[in-house]
């Protein structure tokens, strides 16, 4: 294997590291609770959409199909200020008359992408394979929309020193206010809430074995299966350096969240992990000391949406 | 005493080599288009075609490894194909079955309008039934380490293998560890960009954390080769009977000098055999094929 193959193996797996919690949550056969759609942002942001990379992946004998990717450039006076951007295609039709919109969400196609610290922002739209008479992009509409938590001081909370309350509830009036319940939970605890569960669904079998007889043995002793097994997936997946909370939100009013270190510096992450009730927050390095945790939530003003429309893309 | 003189003439003799020949391992084996893959963009670096090659017929199964040297490629409207990387230098062979990477050949994109390629090529074919010496089992190497491995085919073929003690391997891959922008040289030849690249590294650098304080370390072996000619296709360690010890794979740095480390699920007995496949004269065969009217995608 020559090093060129290497490296864009390990460039491949990376991307697929990389890739947004969305999508890893799906690729593990459960999809994430979907999250509350913000309404659209009473201003517009500074923020505009220009082409870049054009991609058009033609192939024939892969096992996945040829696809048109397209980067758009966001720039402007918010740009910076942007935490994670959704693109939504809306027409995309090329010069023999093709639509080239995606019929099934695949990619980063209408999923939430955080925004890779250090990089230009940019938004990736994939569009299905024009022809290869084709010469050009004929239509591309769309919206591109932005999370900017810092437009609304009221859509973060903040709770400070985070590692000092792990296996307490965090309480925190904010939340409280929005219904929303949250704890740090450490591996041990969440040993224990395995135990817990599977003598729960012990007791709990042993009681409808008693009441409706042999018949529903089987059904608990799935349902008990299941449980200790979304514990031993939590287990398996969970990190050394990962942070699990325990979530309930039943208005799913939380967006993200985000570490902070002492110095007020993002922490990397590369992406979370929802599961049952569970986010696992996935980071490079081990928390700092006196670290606090941003809880994103979902506000009208934290939003924004750019619209955006180009002709006569030249294919490549 | 005479030749063939098992009773066979001279004649028939002559007839049960002939399936040996070059000629007729040509006759019966077909190179045919695999997966075809047109990366198109306006950001040169992602741009080009990849095609890989397969090979079907009888005696195809009998081919280890192939080298391909691309000898001219035209799309239907009779544009050129060739770029500067499918000029290549000859590098090393590819493996054939079971490798996650078949043969492929690299090209330049060829106009929308086209809609299928001719290529003249050259392979390069490793057949190792033909040379016997081309299955090199070097007995007790366990017991001679941090020296080279003295064979006359070893010599013939420009290969050098010194098997290591783990501190001699740790010690060597400390110093032989290429710099950062040396890997970033390298990995710009092969058409990465910077961005790629960086990105590449760092994962790199995670992923070669991952492997550390893997399994005890007395179950790997190290070697160090040297192979100026690419003669060098495999190695593995067997035991006394010829048995392939099992591995969890094996890892490579390196380029001129390569340091290997092949972690085997349990430690190697004394007696452990080191079976190298070395690509001898005999045992390749050169033969050119054409690729007509290759769709495109």
């Amino acid at each position: 294997m020559t090093r060129g193959r290497i490296l864009s193996s390990i460039f491949l797996c990376g991307v697929l590291l990389l890739a947004p919690s969305t999508v890893l949550g799906q690729a593990k056969g459960k999809k994430a609770p979907a999250r509350a759609t913000p309404t659209p942002a009473p201003e517009p942001a500074k923020v505009t959409a220009s082409l870049g990379t054009v991609l058009d992946r033609r192939s024939a004998g892969k096992p996945f199909p040829g696809s048109l990717q397209i980067v758009l450039k966001l720039d402007g006076e918010d740009a910076e200020t942007v935490k994670q951007v959704k693109a939504k295609v809306k027409t995309a039709l090329d010069d023999s008359g093709q639509d080239l919109t995606q019929k099934e969400s695949s990619g980063r196609q209408d999923q939430w992408v955080p925004r890779t610290l250090g990089r230009p922002l940019e938004a990736n739209l994939e569009l299905a394979s024009p022809q290869r008479k084709a010469t050009a992009v004929r239509e591309l509409t769309g919206t591109v929309t932005l999370h900017l938590p810092l437009r609304d001081p009221s859509a973060t909370v903040l709770i400070p020193d985070v590692l000092t309350r792990i296996d307490k509830p965090l309480d925190v009036p904010a939340l409280t206010a929005q219904k929303v319940k949250l704890a740090l939970v450490s591996k041990q605890a969440l040993e224990k809430e395995k135990q817990a569960a599977k003598e729960k669904e012990k007791a709990k079998k042993a009681k409808e074995k008693k009441k409706k007889g042999e018949g529903m043995e089987e059904m608990f002793d799935a349902m008990g299966d299941a449980m200790t097994e979304m514990f031993e997936r939590l287990f398996m997946t969970a990190g050394d350096n990962d942070l699990i909370l325990k979530v309930s939100d039943p208005g799913k009013k939380v967006f993200s969240y985000d570490i902070a270190g002492p110095d007020g510096k993002l922490v990397e992450s590369y992406g979370k992990l929802d599961l049952e009730g569970y986010t696992i927050l996935r980071l490079f390095e081990p928390v700092p000391k006196g670290s606090s945790l941003r809880v994103n939530l979902v506000t009208p003003k934290a939003f924004a949406e750019v619209p955006f429309s180009f002709s006569g893309i030249k294919l490549p | 005493m005479r030749p063939y003189s098992v009773g066979a003439s001279p004649a028939l003799c002559l007839f049960l080599l002939l399936p040996f020949t070059p000629a007729a391992l040509a006759s019966e084996i077909r190179v045919v288009p695999g997966a075809i893959e047109d990366t198109r963009s306006n950001s040169p670096e992602y741009a080009g075609l990849s095609l890989e090659i397969k090979l079907e017929g009888a005696g195809s199964e009998d081919v280890e490894a192939v080298r391909i040297q691309v000898k001219s490629a035209k799309d239907n409207l009779g544009s050129s194909l060739f770029r500067a990387a499918s000029k290549q230098k000859r590098g090393s062979f590819d493996k054939l079955g079971g490798s996650p990477f078949p043969p492929k050949i690299v090209l330049a994109n060829p106009p929308r309008d086209a809609s299928s390629l001719n290529i003249s090529l050259e392979l390069e074919m490793f057949v190792p039934k033909r040379d016997p010496a081309a299955r090199l089992r070097l007995d007790g190497f366990l017991s001679r380490l941090d020296k080279p491995l003295a064979h006359s085919t070893l010599k013939s073929a420009k290969v050098e293998v010194i098997p290591l003690s783990q501190k001699e391997y740790l010690d060597r891959e400390a110093k032989n560890r290429p710099t950062r922008e040396q890997l970033m040289a390298r990995a710009k030849e092969d058409g990465l960009s910077e961005k790629e690249v960086e990105l590449a590294l760092g994962l790199m650098e995670a992923f070669s954390k991952m492997g550390e304080g893997e399994g005890p370390a007395e179950n790997d072996v190290y070697l160090e080769t040297k192979d100026p000619d690419y003669r060098l296709i495999d190695w593995k360690v067997i035991d006394k009977d010829g048995n392939e010890l099992p591995s969890g794979g094996s890892q490579s740095t390196g380029a001129d000098k390569k340091l290997w480390k092949l972690s085997l699920r349990e430690k190697p007995p004394a007696d452990a055999a080191l079976l190298l496949t070395i690509r001898t004269s005999k045992a390749t065969v050169s033969e050119s094929f054409e690729l007509k009217e290759v769709a495109l995608p």
